[in-house]
């Protein structure tokens, strides 16, 4: 099995496919789009563009930046505004963190036993939010 | 007087009730771009045209928010889903009404 090692092997461009299984609203939304990490001074960049797609609406556009930054043993991830987020364990094929957003609470797991088809599942709880998020990515 | 009565009939009753009127697709664009609102407790939400909305406690926190209709919705990292609000106004203040019931009434920053 291969596993990335370091934050380079990131850099390019992914087409990504999310599937967001929201169980407050009893429905399953579908997403597609793209995501870019490009180098920056502190690591990497990710620029993500997505299409959400919604029964009966338009499609909504959405964009996401986070920063990936070299961190012990991986890589720490910030919101765009510099927020800690999440730290991304490289080395092992599931690696998971928690993050708290309350009254929000995020696990995430990722998934490289397939690299470099990857994947991140993020389970979503709170008042007014339960819901899991897969979002799978590959090279573009 | 009977057509009064109908239009009456299908405007909220919170609206009727605080003076706020309901705001169509175009009128919540108006009412939010380029505007700053303070909530309760001295936040203060900005909103661009190009979809963006920075929300300011402590520190900035950036989301986006876009017009499904005459609904506003907006997307706050790290959630992936976007919530949808009704809106209204008085003409000094904006107040948002969520799917659920719950209100949150911003006044306009001089």
């Amino acid at each position: 099995m291969t596993l990335p090692q370091d934050i380079a092997e990131f850099v390019g461009d992914w087409l990504l496919d999310r599937v967001i299984d929201d169980r407050l609203a009893g429905q399953k939304l579908r997403a597609e789009g793209g995501a870019t990490l490009r180098r920056s001074e502190s690591g990497l960049t990710y620029d993500e563009q997505v299409t959400l797609f919604m029964p009966g609406q338009p499609p909504f556009h959405g964009t996401r930046r986070y920063l990936w930054r070299p961190g012990p043993g991986g890589i720490a991830i910030h919101f765009e505004d510099g927020r800690f987020f999440h730290h991304l364990t490289l080395g092992q094929a599931e690696p998971g963190d928690h993050h708290d957003c309350p009254p929000d609470s995020y696990d995430a797991r990722y998934d490289f036993g397939r690299w470099p088809l990857w994947r991140v599942r993020w389970s979503v709880n709170g008042p007014r939010k339960d819901y899991e998020m897969v979002t799978d990515f590959r090279r573009r | 007087m009977r057509r009064f009565a109908l239009i009456l009939a299908a405007v909220p009753t919170w609206a009727v009730a605080d003076g706020f009127m309901p705001l169509a697709g175009d009128e919540i664009r108006a009412a939010l771009v380029g505007r700053v609102l303070v909530y309760e407790g001295g936040a203060r939400q900005s909103f661009d045209a190009s979809g963006g909305t920075v929300y300011v406690t402590d520190r900035p926190s950036l989301g986006q928010w876009s017009l499904r209709g005459d609904l506003y919705c907006s997307l706050w990292p790290p959630s992936d889903l976007w919530a949808c609000y009704t809106v209204a106004s008085d003409g000094d203040r904006v107040r948002f009404v969520g799917q659920g019931g719950d209100i949150t009434d911003g006044t306009y920053a001089e």
